[in-house]
């Protein structure tokens, strides 16, 4: 008896034996799928089970395959053996996460205005999802006929429901076709997910994360998961802004600093008014003024490129390592 | 009784600490479910009895008992602080201590986490290498093998490199403390033991001091900052996880790297296969950890009695689980004296199974791999001055003194 099993990475099907391994038959069908040990210890061949059921395999390393992974429908390749037709995964490879880009229709359950300029919109997938992503990466949207926009997700990757934050930018129209126009129930296509500035768990030191404007909800999910997570290490959380019109959030950010002492948020606003109470001035500078050594760190910067280039300069002149420094910045439609 | 199985088939003797395989195979045999009355323990032997053991949940690794027969008779609580400072070791640990401190280590020491680790352990690899390029004659054990480990600890915790040879001593001598040689003389290592835990309490706790207010990307900054269900570690619990880390993860590995180069040498027919395919290592590692096993006991003490062959158990008892010969049980391996690399499956029992399944094992595998695929690639002709190495005098765990090769 052989199964078929699909392995999304590679866009190919094999056959595999029952009672063999996904891993030693992919092997086998010539395709170069990441593996090491081979008795289930190493967690290099790490993949997700999207369709099927598989027998586990019943000796492994328990740290690379943990009760919650399981439930979360991961499996060991070089252990699982097919119980029926599968889909297939692969978690990483070469090190980076390797979700598969997914056309995922979704509808409209909720669009709110959370600022002067800015909309939060909240999408449910109908077929062909979940759409499976690390904290920070984004997709592609397509409202209407109008072309695809990027835009990053501001939900945790365990909620099902899919946040975006658009801001509305004068003659663009995507984000006109969203401040006008867009109705709860309508239909968005996505595809994604893309980007490589997801949070990288196994970092012990402290974090910096810089958000220009609507570069906050990339930067929200990371924060989220991280803390879900229970990562420790002090997470400072920065949004720039032109004016106190623009921050959304506030309550919620600072609720979530008041539950977790090691995360600290902050706002600058750099057109600021009379009463503001944010702190005054360029995020870059504002950063510059509160830290003298990055040596330690990993930053996640996310908004414009100007925002992008402007604080990666300064962080990498206070001693930011070269490999910890994570960053897609946004390119709208007037930069392109 | 009969007179052999009375000194537990002779596992204590001299000729056992060298070579302990043939004393494990006459127990195995004869006695697979044994009472050492040398140790007061049971002893078993059997590849299915040591992994049921591992993965049953209700034994204890508590070892406040044990470590307390180790100090002098008369002055036990002269040394008391000795065992406090080893109950805070979170290998030595039941209970919700155990889970928070690993829930911490488990993200450090993810297999991705370890892999990024891999240029950096590579290039100690690389350096030590180069340091013995040109010499005719080495020390596989101390000038290499030995030297690894320690580094990679120093550099997970974020300390400078300058500190390798006091580490090493420390690891040495706490390891030597808590594995016991044969016929120790509890009141001088009782009292080693206390002058270096004094020591180690001058060194770490102006470290900690320091990372709490400036913290990095290492270990020890980690463990200042954790805190989960609203606790945090104190001082000495950190002070103790770093003792911990230097001796469990920076002492089973030199010994794993260094055994692996001497086994090497009496299977020509394997080492000239890991010349021909050096990707061979990766699943390799897996048969020298098999093959000679770091650590050659679990103890675990009965918390609930229950049965095995029809001898009964009963809380309180202390148990050891013979890992290095589990691991040579025919009913499980094939040929299990022979050194097979490509052997596969190779479900051997060194690094544990179940909730005390070795943290580090990841760690230990990529300097297993980086060690002894660098040293074959960079010294393919190497030759064992004596076929014979010396080993430390104990029976709980296999430690090389030396291993002299020449280069070439």
């Amino acid at each position: 008896m052989a199964y078929r099993v699909r392995i999304e990475q590679f866009d190919r099907e094999i056959s595999v034996e029952s009672g063999t391994t996904i891993l030693s038959s992919a092997l086998e069908a010539g395709l170069d799928y990441p593996f090491m040990c081979q008795q289930g210890q190493c967690g290099s061949c790490k993949s997700l089970l999207l369709e099927g059921r598989v027998e586990l395999g019943h000796i492994y390393n328990p740290m690379v395959l943990t009760p919650e992974a399981r439930a979360r429908g991961y499996i060991l390749a070089c252990q699982a053996q097919p119980l029926s037709d599968c889909v297939v995964s692969i978690g990483e490879m070469d090190g980076l996460v390797s979700h598969p880009v997914r056309h995922v229709d979704c509808v409209v359950r909720d669009r709110q205005q959370v600022a002067r300029d800015v909309f939060a919109i909240r999408l449910e997938a109908r077929t062909g999802g979940p759409l499976i992503f690390s904290a920070g990466q984004y997709a592609a949207l397509r409202f209407g006929d109008l072309p695809p926009r990027d835009f990053s997700m501001a939900n945790r990757p365990d909620d099902p429901i899919l946040e975006f934050h658009v801001q509305h930018l004068r003659g663009g129209r995507a984000s006109d076709y969203v401040a006008s126009q867009l109705q709860i129930g309508d239909p968005v296509s996505l595809a994604g997910p893309y980007g490589t500035a997801y949070l990288r768990e196994e970092h012990l030191g402290p974090i910096l994360l810089a958000a220009g404007g609507t570069g906050l909800a990339p930067l929200l999910s990371i924060a989220e998961t991280a803390l879900a997570m229970g990562l420790t290490q002090r997470l400072h959380l920065y949004v720039g802004l032109r004016s106190p019109a623009d921050l959304y959030y506030e309550t919620r950010l600072n609720a979530l600093a008041a539950r977790h002492r090691n995360l600290r948020f902050v706002a600058a606003v750099s057109e600021p008014d009379a009463e503001t109470t944010l702190r005054r001035g360029n995020l870059s500078d504002i950063i510059a003024a509160d830290f003298t050594d990055f040596g330690a760190f990993h930053a996640y910067i996310a908004g414009p490129p100007a925002h992008c280039a402007a604080t990666e300069k300064i962080l990498r002149a206070r001693g930011l390592p070269d490999q910890a420094c994570f960053a897609d910045p946004f390119v709208t439609a007037t930069d392109r | 009784m009969t007179e052999m199985s009375a000194d537990s088939y002779g596992l204590f003797t001299a000729a056992a600490v060298q070579d302990p395989y043939p004393y494990y195979r006459q127990l195995r045999e004869r006695e697979p479910v044994h009472w050492s009355e040398q140790a007061q323990a049971w002893y078993f032997t059997r590849y299915r009895d040591v992994f049921a053991l591992q993965t049953r949940p209700d034994l204890s690794v508590d070892r406040v008992e044990t470590l307390y027969s180790y100090l002098p008779k008369a002055d036990t609580d002269r040394f008391s602080s000795i065992v406090e400072h080893y109950t805070r070791w979170l290998l030595y640990r039941d209970d919700a201590y155990h889970d928070r401190l690993k829930a911490l280590f488990m993200r450090a020491m993810t297999p991705r986490a370890v892999e990024l680790m891999r240029p950096k352990i590579e290039q100690r690899v690389e350096t030590l290498l180069n340091e013995l390029e040109g010499r005719d004659q080495f020390d596989a054990y101390l000038d290499f093998a030995a030297r690894i480990p320690v580094q990679v600890m120093l550099d997970l915790l974020g300390l400078p490199l300058s500190d390798e040879a006091m580490m090493r001593h420390w690891s040495d001598r706490c390891s030597n403390f808590l594995f016991q040689p044969v016929n120790p003389d509890r009141d001088a290592l009782a009292e080693e033991q206390r002058n270096i835990l004094d020591r180690q309490q001058e060194y770490f706790m102006p470290v900690i001091e320091e990372r709490r207010r400036n913290p990095q990307a290492d270990l020890i900054s980690a463990m200042v900052q954790a805190e989960i269900d609203g606790e945090q570690l104190t001082d000495l619990e950190i002070l103790a996880t770093c003792n911990m880390i230097a001796t469990a993860g920076g002492g089973t590995s030199r010994s794993a790297i260094a055994m692996a180069l001497w086994r090497l040498k009496q299977f020509p027919d394997q080492l000239a296969k890991l010349k021909a395919q050096p990707n061979l290592i990766n699943i390799a590692a897996e048969e020298f950890l098999r093959y000679e096993a770091p650590t050659q006991r679990g103890i675990r003490t009965v918390r609930e009695e229950f049965e095995i062959d029809g001898f009964t158990f009963r809380p309180g008892d202390i148990l050891h689980l013979m890992i290095g010969a589990a691991n040579r049980d025919p009913e499980q391996f094939d040929d299990p004296d022979a050194l097979d690399l490509a052997r596969n499956p190779n479900r051997h029992v060194t690094l544990g199974h179940g909730v005390h399944y070795c943290l580090g094992a990841s760690l230990a595998r990529l300097e297993l791999r980086a060690a002894v695929g660098g040293f074959v690639r960079r010294f393919p002709d190497y030759r064992l001055v004596r076929d014979a190495i010396k080993f430390m005098d104990r029976t709980a765990s296999r430690r090389p003194t030396s291993i002299a090769v020449f280069a070439r």
